[in-house]
């Protein structure tokens, strides 16, 4: 019963960050560019069956689906070293390759077209499984493809798959800049309502935070999208090495995630990642010295967090999860949060139990790091709303002015009206309300909020 | 008899022995009776002292002397204040008589050993040297009344070699004395009075002897072979050769005469000994009688050589006279060096048969090889080195082939009798007071670790080949009785052999490894594993009510291996483990009568070499921390899907909703979001506040269990690693320093076995141990109320399945037919479900219901772990503060950050 995940790369972002994760987790296991098992991965420690399965000739091919409605990307991907782990039936190529055009209409009713070639992948690869954990959905929200096919996938899974868990790597846009995307405050908006609907466990990453840190912390001036992407599959198979790399606890998703969201509504997660090193990069080969309180208190630094959140005074952490890898003594992990709880460096809700929980995990035995210890942090925190209350905000502004709307009118979708958007709006206010609630005391209290949820 | 006399009686006792009894020889008795009339002359002719009988007198006159004597003013302001002491506890008695008769003794008894000693007797006998020097007038004439048998006896007594001395000879000796402390008291108070006796006696000594020289000299051949002569014969009543009353002898004849029959009296000892032995004795006594029969019969040589040159010299000779060499003195002399030997023989036999044999017999030898004395010291070797024989013979045995040659169970090591499968840890036995003193703790406990290692090579492992060929024997160079060499052979070949026995453990038969198996799988650190087992469990708790045979534990077992990387490991680990039911209640549910799979356990079976290796104890430690972590690990399985059941249902809702939703916009627009409240308000509450306490026990049985598995298992784990391969570590690097310090450090079987059983007694002391320690009793409470909560919450979600269905298909069929009706829908739940059931006597419990039950359950719940945070914190010894304080790290049970 390996607990299988079955991977959707959805859209240009999702399938970028897509193969550096599979890249990474082929390291990591010491699997060959070409799927096959390199000679010295001997140690049988590790669960490749999560992620992989292997064809008829033993080579390991990713549970993935890959899919774009342009082909750039993916062609790129294909032609790549990597190119022959995927399994070609597993890719997803729009006829036409024009893509979605930036717009979540476009993308979402696609989707409706091509939804039973996908169909059939997906339950190719499910029916592949022996007892399937759930989705991995990697897109960004702020595009057509990603955000709008994504929705559209996300909605439907959750019909064919009700029992599966379905997680999702978001990134949310840039906020600060919204130059490159001007209709990304619509897109965002529709994808956060199926996010907020359909998925249960959203890790939101967002370019802003991403880049910031690309620039802080490896240093580099003009950032590219490879580099954000880098980090992006770092966070990736960080977070699911507990998966991967079976011990005590946490070694399915469900045991990992259940703790961090105790309302099914606040399932949005950062993540934090520390130290960032990159070999391609010169400036950023800078090795510090690591305790497990550095990297625990590091990783409660907002400038390590990936997503850019304005927390305000009442604004606390619902639940915590680091993830420390590397060569630890337990008797160290108590020390750090003892000295963090003494230092009240976070904060955490009034109404109940909630605290830093730490996994210890294997370090993969074919790569070889310079830190001693790292960590990654994913974390439930009621910030999370000011990201939606930017979005909102974005939308609101575009709104009033009935800016571009002509474009999603085109579609399906919004064939009867804008009822969508309004609809959208509603449950991303419900969704900022209920964090609000958390936040205060006499949130178990206090009888639901909106209708729609529990 | 007068009141004088019996007090005569019985202070002679009190000097000369026990009265004699009845059958004793006349001649004693007659001695007594003499000794008796000779004191009551003495008495009768004492005139008391001519002084003033005032005890202040007395006290300053001892107070002079004693500043006389020693300078101490405070000595002698002490007997004054003793003095007025006495007399305030007696006003009225008269102590004058008392401090005259001490005042006395003082004076008389110049030398200082007769003033220090203060036993009874000491003061009697210097009141009896007081009372004859303190005497005006002269008594030589009671003296000459003595009879010369009388003088005899006082005679002999300043050589310290009394008849009333039993055993004189091993008194010179100084090494052992058999004598009681009173007769050695006794024997040197004796030569206290001896100067002042002298005076009187001296003169009535003879200075003739009555036998000439050589009849002497033929009786002491005989005597010295301890055969009675003509004028010295055995003395049954001071168990010594005594000279005939009869005859009389000078004093110096007589002395060397006592010293030579000592003689006698020693080879009758030794050989009476040897007869015993050689009827029946060990092989230890043997060897050792072996080394005293060559000794005795050099002894026998030398006086039948003496004997040969007796009988060839003139019949008559002069004092001083001999042509062919044998004297009396001459005699003596020689007899000097064999009379030591037969001290030492016999002091030695003594000592053996004193104790408790075997290696006992080595260590008795050993004492004397430690003599400051070169001759005994030598002497003393060899005799060790032949009675050593034997048991270097079964040392060699034991060192080389493992295997204990001892019929006579004399080696220090033993061999258990019912416990012949028990290869390691029970099978020998080592016999503290059988170890012989010139091998010290160390070395015995590497000899024995050596002897049993081989043992357990041969017997366990399989490896007789390298024991025979590539063993200890390759070492054996040099002769093992020499103690240095045994040292250095023993330290040499304990840690070839354990080196040996480690790396047949470790690689043949993959102790590190099997142990590494029972943590990741009886511990649960192969989570994978434990996540599947408890998959298959979960599925096999549903069809209860059957029986569970054996076939279905290891279906169930192995149905969980093949799905994880239990797959990939190695078979020999696999084929360990077994789900077992607790073996020790199995009593009170034998046959079908088994309890439900709750109650199986994971447990390990070790095939034979490790199996003797590792106790039985260990493994049902392991045995019952399994037990305990399977049933956290249920809990949090179950709680994981109860998470993942509310976290579907919650996505299905808002889908549910949300095509409601668009039926609705798309066929009527009449309203957004009216039907989707197809939940009544107190249902919604009541799934809320289970998520959320679903979320609050998952927490808690995550802290509980990270504690034990990181913090306990880990850090016991951690431990047990670093010792076992730390000393492996500095064993290579002690190579370089010297020898000397890698023998200190190498790990063996045993220290192995410690570091291991600790580690898994460390685990079960935290996870079963008692007071108020263990988490299994800690839990139980709230594992309980973490069941009810789980079976509370499926029931409530499946009522919430079950409206939902009836909800959106009623809601879906009314938006068809009519959807003016749809406010019709929001009748409460319970009213449309017992409209659905079309008025059954089943009353569904309404949402309240199940709300109310949840939150009853829920706040028992934060109640219990409040209690166990309570008795946890008041647990200062380990670090169970820690799991304190990440339980309440946001301060919610306690209120305080």
């Amino acid at each position: 019963m390996p607990r299988e995940i079955i991977t959707i790369q959805a859209g240009q972002c999702g399938n970028q960050i897509g193969a550096e994760f599979w890249k990474q987790l082929c390291l990591e296991h010491g699997i060959s560019s070409d799927g096959i098992l390199e000679d010295f991965a001997t140690s049988g420690n590790d669960r490749k069956d999560v992620f992989f399965y292997q064809a008829d000739d033993d080579h390991y091919i990713p549970r993935s689906i890959l899919i774009d409605l342009e082909p750039r990307v993916v062609n790129n991907i294909l032609e790549s070293s990597y190119g022959n782990l995927y399994n070609p039936e597993n890719i997803y190529l729009s006829k036409d390759g024009s893509g979605a055009g930036n717009n979540w209409a476009s993308g979402y009713s696609q989707g409706e077209k091509i939804y039973e070639d996908i169909l059939e992948m997906l339950d190719r690869e499910a029916d592949n499984s022996d007892s399937l954990e759930g989705f991995n959905l990697l897109h960004s929200i702020a595009g057509g493809t990603g955000s709008g096919l994504g929705s559209f996938l996300l909605e439907r899974l959750s019909d064919r798959y009700p029992k599966k868990l379905l997680q999702t790597y978001s990134v949310f846009p840039n906020n600060e800049d919204s130059s490159d995307v001007v209709v990304q405050p619509y897109n965002s908006l529709l994808a956060l309502k199926r996010l907020t609907k359909n998925a249960d466990c959203v890790m939101v990453l967002d370019n802003a935070a991403l880049t910031r840190i690309v620039a802080d912390r490896l240093h580099i001036q003009n950032p590219n999208i490879s580099h954000t992407n880098q980090l992006v599959s770092t966070v990736l198979s960080a977070s699911t090495t507990t998966l991967r790399y079976p011990s005590y606890m946490n070694n399915d998703l469900a045991s990992m995630i259940a703790p961090l969201i105790p309302v099914p509504k606040c399932h949005f997660l950062s993540t934090a990642y520390t130290p960032f090193t990159s070999n391609n990069v010169e400036t950023a080969k800078v090795v510090r010295k690591t305790t497990v309180l550095d990297v625990m208190r590091r990783l409660l630094q907002t400038k390590n967090k990936m997503v850019s959140t304005t927390p305000t005074k009442s604004s606390c952490y619902i639940s915590i999860l680091n993830i420390i890898q590397g060569d630890v003594e337990p008797t160290e992990v108590h020390k750090s949060l003892l000295r963090i709880r003494e230092r009240r460096i976070a904060q955490f809700i009034p109404w109940g139990p909630a605290s830093i929980q730490v996994a210890l995990t294997k370090k993969s035995p074919y790569l070889h790091t310079q830190h001693r210890v790292s960590g990654l942090m994913l974390a439930n925190h009621t910030s999370i709303s000011s990201l939606f209350s930017r979005t909102l905000l974005q939308y609101d502004r575009l709104r009033k002015r009935n800016a571009f709307l002509d474009l999603y009118r085109r579609e399906a979708i919004f064939a009867d009206g804008l009822d969508e958007f309004d609809d959208s709006r509603t449950v991303v206010q419900d969704l900022i309300s209920e964090y609000r609630a958390c936040e205060s005391e006499s949130y178990l209290k206090a009888t639901p909020a909106a209708a729609t949820g529990f | 008899m007068s009141e004088l006399d019996k007090c005569l009686y019985q202070y002679m006792d009190a000097f000369l022995g026990s009265t004699v009894s009845v059958e004793d020889e006349r001649g004693e008795i007659e001695r007594r009776d003499s000794l008796a009339r000779y004191f009551c002359s003495i008495i009768d002719s004492n005139i008391a002292p001519a002084t003033a009988k005032d005890e202040e007198a007395i006290i300053a006159d001892m107070q002079k002397r004693l500043i006389a004597n020693n300078g101490y003013a405070r000595t002698a302001l002490n007997v004054s204040r003793l003095c007025s002491l006495l007399k305030q506890k007696h006003p009225s008695y008269n102590w004058w008589p008392v401090l005259y008769f001490m005042s006395e003794c003082c004076a008389t008894a110049s030398t200082p050993a007769a003033s220090s000693t203060n036993s009874g007797t000491a003061i009697a006998r210097s009141s009896y040297i007081a009372q004859r020097t303190g005497e005006p007038r002269p008594v030589r004439a009671a003296e000459r009344a003595l009879p010369p048998y009388y003088q005899s006896q006082q005679q002999q007594k300043p050589l310290g070699a009394s008849e009333y001395q039993q055993h004189v000879h091993s008194e010179p000796l100084g090494v052992y004395s058999r004598e009681s402390n009173q007769q050695s008291k006794y024997s040197s108070m004796e030569q206290v009075p001896e100067e002042k006796q002298g005076v009187f006696i001296y003169r009535e000594l003879p200075t003739y002897d009555d036998v000439n020289e050589a009849n002497l000299l033929k009786d002491l051949i005989f005597v010295m072979q301890a055969v009675d002569g003509i004028y010295i014969r055995w003395n049954q009543h001071s168990g010594a050769y005594a000279i005939s009353p009869e005859i009389n002898l000078s004093r110096p004849t007589r002395s060397m005469v006592i010293s030579l029959s000592e003689l006698g009296m020693l080879t009758a000892d030794i050989q009476k000994y040897i007869v015993k032995i050689e009827e029946q004795g060990s092989l230890f006594e043997q060897s050792f009688c072996t080394e005293l029969k060559a000794e005795m019969g050099k002894y026998y040589k030398l006086v039948s050589e003496i004997e040969g040159r007796l009988f060839k010299a003139p019949r008559t000779l002069n004092p001083g006279e001999s042509p062919m060499g044998v004297t009396l003195r001459r005699l003596f002399c020689w007899m000097v060096e064999p009379r030591q030997k037969l001290r030492l023989m016999a002091t030695a036999i003594a000592k053996v048969q004193e104790g408790k044999g075997g290696g006992d017999v080595l260590s008795i030898i050993s004492t004397f090889v430690d003599d400051g004395d070169p001759f005994i010291q030598t002497f003393a070797k060899r005799l060790l080195k032949t009675a050593s024989v034997p048991f270097n013979d079964i040392l060699v045995r034991w060192v080389t082939d493992g295997e204990l040659a001892d019929p006579y169970e004399e080696f220090f090591i033993k061999e258990r009798e019912n416990h012949r499968d028990m290869f390691w840890s029970e099978k020998y036995t080592v016999a503290s007071d059988m170890i012989p003193v010139h091998i010290n703790g160390e070395m015995t406990r590497k000899i024995f670790q050596i002897g049993r290692s081989l043992n357990f090579l041969r017997v366990a492992c399989d490896d007789a080949q390298w024991v025979v060929d590539g063993g200890p024997r390759t070492q054996l160079t040099s002769d093992l009785s020499d103690p240095r060499n045994l040292e250095s052979f023993v330290y040499r070949s304990s840690s070839m052999v354990n080196a040996r026995l480690m790396s047949i453990l470790q690689e043949k038969f993959d102790l590190i490894g099997h142990v590494d198996a029972m943590r990741r799988y009886l511990l649960f650190e192969q989570g994978d594993f434990a996540l599947a087992l408890m998959e298959v469990l979960d599925n096999q708790m549903d069809r209860s009510g059957k029986s569970i045979m054996a076939h279905d534990l290891s279906a169930v077992l192995s149905s969980a291996m093949r799905s994880t990387n239990a797959q990939f490991e190695n078979s020999e680990h696999i084929s360990s483990i077994l789900l077992a039911f607790d073996s020790s209640n199995s009593s009170n549910s034998n046959g079908s009568e088994h309890k439900g799979w709750g109650d199986v356990s994971l447990t390990y079976i070790l095939s034979p070499p490790l199996s003797y290796v590792i106790p039985k104890l260990a493994i049902r430690q392991y045995f019952e921390v399994s037990q305990f972590l399977l049933k956290l690990k249920r809990v949090e399985y179950s709680l994981n899907s109860i998470w993942r059941q509310q976290m579907t249902e919650a996505r299905s809702y808002q889908r549910s909703e949300e095509l409601q939703r668009r039926k609705e916009s798309g066929n009527t627009r009449l309203s957004g979001g009216d039907g989707a409240d197809s939940l009544d308000a107190a249902m919604r509450q009541a799934m809320r506040e289970c998520a959320i306490a679903c979320s609050e026990m998952i927490q808690f049985f995550n802290q509980v269990q990270r504690y034990i598995s990181l913090n306990v298992i880990e850090g016991a784990w951690g431990e047990f690693l670093e010792t076992t391969a730390a000393t492996r570590k500095t064993d290579l690097a002690a190579e370089t320093i010297g020898k000397g310090s890698q023998v200190a450090r190498e790990i063996d079987i045993d220290s192995w076995n410690e570091a291991h059983s600790k580690y898994i007694e460390v685990v079960h002391e935290v996870v079963c141990g008692g007071n108020g320690l263990g988490f299994q009793r800690n839990l139980s409470g709230i594992f309980d109320t973490a069941f009810q909560f789980i079976a509370a919450a499926r029931e409530l979600y499946s009522e919430r399945t079950l409206s939902v269905r009836r909800g959106t298909s009623a809601s879906s069929e009314s938006a068809i037919s009519s959807p003016v009706m749809s406010s019709h829908h929001r009748g409460s739940f319970a009213e449309r479900l017992q409209k659905l059931r079309g008025g059954s006597v089943l009353e569904p419990p309404p949402a309240t219901d199940h709300a109310g039950r949840l939150r009853t359950i829920i706040s028992r719940f934060k109640e219990q772990v409040r209690g166990l945070m309570r008795v946890l914190s008041h647990n200062t010894a380990s670090d169970l503060q820690f799991l304190v304080v990440t339980i309440d790290f946001n301060g919610v049970y306690t209120g305080n950050v």
